[in-house]
């Protein structure tokens, strides 16, 4: 039932955030602040994480194609493909909940149990257009880059693996050439409009889950663990729906 | 030049009728009625957990009666939040400030959303009012670094910067010592009196409602049956008000001494 109110109410601040909007130039600077606090503190853990996606990737199906002469050539595009069709998004979206959900979670909660939330509609102040709408704008800005630069990250560590490990006969060329016969610009978009909806998922969830808290710390912490659980399985969700979709 | 016009608005009445409040099957406010005269202070006391604050957020918009009215110059609530005919400000318990953002930027919050004055105003309003309750030092503090007492006041400068024609109170002398208290409610009986916007005060504080309340209520079974003065509460003839003003202290209640058989 409590799910069920999550996401009404997050379909709900969708429509409110739609509707401020038109406010918007005096809230830019909010948007600036969370975009820098999103991406610029997320962007080295996705460069870590996607360099040994990337490579394990290559590890793991090289050797599995080791036995089939020839099949190792394509080991570019299955790297290529997959980081940037699915891999990507998924693993940005996924530490941006753990990263930034939860910490909206944690703020907008707090906010809440301490009358801060209530302080804002007392000034007539809407706080979808004060502390909403920034986050969605800075979401929706930083998590196509973030999926990029993963995309980016985890085809390198590929090409690293290929150039290293032993087991693997072809050549950095070859996998280079793989990847660009293989990834065109469908692919990335694809990888890209699910970034999209993955971050606004994520956004809406915690900030539902966060002004709708009430309580202590005991509260604050059980929204906190709702957000990561219900933010991931939303995501797995929407991912084979999407996926369907834009096959 | 004073930033507050003493005589810029009329003071505004309030009207509540029939207001009931429940939550689950537990009842808070039942049948509430009230009149709060225009620019007068009215208390309102009750021991604790019997709505005081969920009267207040009724009163201050926050949350929505489950029946009946409240009026604020025969203008319904709901009415005056959609249009912002009549401002309303709420001096919230423990401050409520915005505890990312300076004691400076907390002030200035409300006219820059709102969008009422340039930047050199904004400071020279803030200033003022900061002067005023003697927290000029404090402008670029953070709020985590003020005392309990400081952030009542940068609240109270918050609500003041407001111009509110109505100004509510959550318990504004609670968990201070009594000098500190004595100093806000000087400050709440000051305002009332210079600007004559209509108060509202929640409080447990007798010290507080026979200072400067103009009219005294408490709260019982979810109603206030009866209004009372400074003068007269002292003399109610209610056992309730009697014991909720002068409570008997007993050492020897026969729940202590159960646990010692």
């Amino acid at each position: 039932m409590k799910v069920l109110k999550d996401w009404q109410y997050a379909f709900v601040l969708l429509w409110q955030t739609f509707k401020e909007l038109r406010y918007l130039p005096r809230q830019w600077q909010r948007c600036i602040e969370h975009s820098c606090n999103m991406g610029y503190k997320t962007f080295p853990i996705v460069g870590i994480l996607s360099l040994f996606m990337g490579g394990i990737l290559a590890l793991q199906t090289g050797y599995s194609l080791s036995n089939l002469p020839g099949a190792q050539t394509f080991l570019g595009s299955i790297v290529g493909l997959s980081m940037c069709r699915e891999l990507g998004p998924l693993m940005t979206a996924f530490l941006l909940t753990g990263r930034v959900g939860s910490a909206i979670t944690a703020e907008l909660a707090s906010m809440s149990a301490y009358q801060e939330i209530d302080a804002l509609k007392t000034m007539n102040l809407s706080p979808t257009r004060l502390l909403v709408m920034p986050r969605v704008l800075g979401g929706l800005l930083m998590m196509p880059l973030l999926t990029m630069f993963s995309n980016v990250l985890g085809w390198i560590g590929g090409w690293f693996v290929v150039k290293t490990v032993d087991v693997i006969s072809i050549d950095g060329g070859t996998y280079w050439r793989s990847l660009q016969q293989f990834v065109d610009l469908d692919s990335l978009n694809d990888g890209l409009v699910k970034a999209e909806i993955f971050a606004l998922t994520i956004i809406l969830m915690s900030c539902s889950i966060g002004l709708r808290t009430f309580g202590g710390p005991r509260e604050i912490g059980a929204s906190v663990t709702s957000t990561l659980v219900q933010t991931m399985i939303a995501i797995l969700t929407l991912d084979y729906f999407v996926t369907k979709l834009l096959l | 030049m004073p930033i507050f016009d003493q005589h810029r608005k009329a003071p505004v009445s309030i009207k509540i009728n029939g207001v009931c409040k429940a939550f689950g099957e537990r009842i808070v406010l039942n049948q509430l009625n009230l009149e709060v005269n225009p620019g007068e202070i009215f208390v309102l006391m009750g021991p604790s957990g019997v709505g005081k604050s969920v009267f207040l957020k009724l009163l201050a918009g926050l949350d929505r009666p489950d029946a009946g009215h409240i009026t604020i110059n025969r203008t319904s609530l709901d009415r005056v939040k959609k249009t912002n005919k009549y401002v309303l400000g709420l001096v919230f318990q423990a401050g409520a400030l915005f505890n990312s953002i300076s004691v400076f930027d907390n002030l200035a919050l409300y006219f820059r959303e709102h969008a009422l004055y340039d930047e050199a105003e904004i400071e020279k309003r803030i200033f003022q009012v900061l002067h005023m309750l003697n927290l000029q030092n404090t402008a670029f503090l953070m709020p985590s670094n003020l005392s309990g007492g400081m952030k009542k006041r940068v609240a109270l400068a918050r609500g003041l910067l407001m111009e509110p024609d109505v100004l509510l109170f959550d318990e504004p002398t609670s968990e201070l010592d009594p000098m500190t208290a004595a100093s806000i409610i000087e400050l709440i009986g000051f305002v009332n009196k210079n600007l004559g916007m209509t108060t509202v005060i929640v409080s447990h504080d007798i010290i507080l409602a026979k200072n400067i309340g103009t009219h005294i209520g408490v709260i019982q079974n979810g109603k206030i049956d009866e209004v009372y003065t400074a003068q007269t509460i002292m003399c109610a003839k209610n056992e309730y008000v009697k014991n909720f003003l002068n409570p008997t202290i007993n050492l020897e209640h026969p729940n202590f001494l159960s646990l010692l058989s």
